[in-house]
């Protein structure tokens, strides 16, 4: 099933690459990325995002992640609002990457209710979260939303308990993308951290 | 006038829908999404012209109401003077008398070929029996809708082939005592089908708040039947708006013929056919417009128009909306319109009409269910500058 990914920033592209082709197993040329903070100015044209989607969708190469960055959590929360019941209806059910710094997920699923019912006045959507899995630096939720009293759409959240650079010590400003890269690699490799990925990715 | 907020229950599409409109409504979204049904929901509303509701939707009255209801209703809140219009699938004994009264007013309309009172008796006696069956209730039913508007009740039936089988007695044997065999049955159908002529008389006589256009573009038809073409005032205010805003250089007159060009002391006239699609439409939108128009509903106006023109006719819009204190919905798909309101293309005076009286409502489909997004021309911005998605819909 082609899903997607919704992520904070750069760091998560870079993390995301790494963690989907060398521990998840998916081939790079499957993988779609959008990066909202490094495109050029090209790139940044009108409808990018949508261009995006409908890519995943009918685009010959047959892509199965789309793992878009959105530069910054309130972006995330944005995006979602608008597009998340009509990721349900194509049956994508996205999955956020966030980091909880020093919030709950509690409260970022609270803000994505906020924005959906704000958006959304007359298609009632409820809303019924579970802790699927955690650990040591993150967890893993599962929203349902219910519409109806049936199951309308999935949503999950992965957050990382402070933040994905606090956890694999990337300096954003300091560290060049190969180094990134590299302290990625050897995060990967010693971290149960894709196991919570899994979960996300086959429920 | 102005719509402060719009309800739509059970209308076409439409299962339940509230809005909360502003002077500049623009209506956008994916195909079969409801958009030309709320422009048609708010002007049968205002206008609540019963004949016209049957003429247009003639014949699937019925289908205005949405399928898995028994009713539909909108109501339009315009601060002290609220508007509805209800339509309501009606019970088989409220059909009865009011479809025989419906033919026989229908078939009155008949001039020369008039049918005598005893082929007149004998007709309504068979169209009596054929009442009796309950083929014939079942399809009048099915195609007939209660309307309610503006204190008014009457009853619409929709002629549907259905039911012209049901009554194929009665037509046969007008047909056959009236009219030539071979066309007869055409006739009487169409007459039964087709408004009445002294009805549409007093629609065109009467002064209308709502205008619903669905091309801006006039045809030849329209120039011909509308009068358009010897209405001075009219024609002396579409060439003062293309003098004053400089769109053709040089007009010295218009009207729809030709149109009169001096340059250097020279004069040379073009047909007003020769020219473009774009500014026949920017044209045609002053032709239809009156300043009785208060609620203004126009589907789709880029149809054949050229991205350059656009900018000229939002400014139109927008000044008509100032100058006539109009309301405007408009459908649209058009990303060239979407860019010039929401971004800064147009001159201040316009873009702070817009800051304050934009409201762009999204339309889409979800789990079989039409729902709407209404924004504000920040948020729009928001969406198309920092979230970069298309408010036209994936």
């Amino acid at each position: 099933m082609k899903r997607i990914i919704l992520s904070e920033g750069e760091n998560d592209t870079i993390f995301l690459r790494e963690l989907l082709t060398t521990k998840i197993g998916l081939r790079e040329e499957k993988l779609l990325f959008f990066d909202q903070d490094t495109r050029s100015n090209l790139e940044r044209n009108r409808f990018a995002q949508q261009h995006y989607f409908t890519r995943l969708e009918e685009d010959s190469r047959e892509y199965e992640i789309l793992a878009k960055s959105e530069a910054g959590k309130d972006k995330i929360v944005a995006v979602t609002g608008s597009q998340l019941p009509y990721l349900c209806t194509k049956r994508r059910d996205p999955i956020m990457l966030i980091d909880m710094d020093n919030d709950t997920v509690e409260s970022f699923h609270m803000r994505i209710e906020a924005e959906l019912g704000r958006r959304f006045r007359h298609f009632k959507l409820e809303t019924k979260h579970t802790l699927l899995d955690k650990c040591y630096e993150a967890e893993v939720w599962l929203t349902e939303l219910i519409r109806n009293k049936r199951v309308f759409g999935k949503m999950y959240t992965i957050a990382f308990n402070k933040s994905l650079e606090d956890v694999i010590g990337i300096l954003s400003r300091e560290d060049s993308k190969e180094e990134k890269e590299y302290k990625v690699r050897i995060y990967l490799k010693k971290s149960d951290i894709h196991k919570i990925f899994s979960i996300a990715l086959t429920s | 006038m102005e719509i402060k907020e719009i309800q739509i229950t059970n209308f076409k599409g439409i299962s339940s829908l509230e809005l909360f409109p502003k002077k500049i409504n623009i209506i956008v979204g994916r195909n079969n999404t409801g958009k030309t049904s709320i422009l048609e929901a708010i002007y049968h509303t205002i206008e609540a012209n019963f004949q016209e509701i049957s003429q247009e939707y003639e014949p699937h009255l019925s289908n205005i109401i949405n399928i898995e209801a028994k009713d539909s209703k909108v109501l339009l809140k315009m601060g002290s003077e609220n508007r509805y219009l209800t339509l309501i699938k009606p019970e088989i004994k409220e059909v009865i008398s009011e479809f025989k009264k419906d033919v026989i007013e229908r078939l009155q309309t008949f001039t020369g070929n008039k049918p005598n009172k005893d082929v007149w008796d004998k007709a309504l006696e068979i169209l009596d029996k054929l009442l009796t069956e309950e083929r014939t209730l079942s399809a009048i039913q099915n195609g007939a809708v209660i309307a309610d508007a503006a204190g008014k009740r009457k009853i619409l039936f929709s002629y549907t082939t259905t039911l012209f089988k049901q009554i194929e007695p009665f037509i046969e044997y007008l047909n056959k005592e009236i009219f030539d065999e071979r066309t007869g049955h055409a006739i009487i159908r169409n007459i039964l089908r087709h408004p009445l002529p002294h009805r549409i008389r007093e629609d065109q006589q009467r002064r209308k708040k709502a205008i619903l256009i669905k091309q801006l573009i006039l045809s030849d038809r329209d120039i011909l039947f509308s009068g358009i073409s010897s209405d001075k005032s009219k024609l002396n205010e579409i060439q003062k708006y293309l003098q004053e805003r400089k769109i053709l250089t040089n007009l010295e007159r218009f009207d729809f013929d030709t149109l009169l060009f001096k340059e250097d002391k020279r004069e040379y006239e073009i047909p007003y056919d020769f020219i473009g699609d774009g500014l026949k439409a920017l044209i045609g939108l002053i032709a239809q417009l009156s300043v009785e128009h208060k609620i203004i509903l126009i589907e789709e106006p880029e149809s054949r128009m050229h991205p350059g023109y656009m900018k000229e006719l939002v400014r139109q819009i927008i000044d008509i909306s100032k100058t006539h204190s109009a309301q405007f919905f408009i459908t649209t798909h058009s990303a060239d319109i979407l860019d010039i309101i929401t971004t800064d293309k147009l001159e201040p005076p316009y873009q702070e009409y817009l800051d304050k009286e934009l409201n762009i409502v999204k339309m889409d489909i979800l789990d079989r269910v039409i729902v709407s997004q209404e924004l504000d021309q920040k948020q729009a911005k928001m969406e198309l500058e920092e979230l970069l998605l298309d408010l036209r819909g994936i």
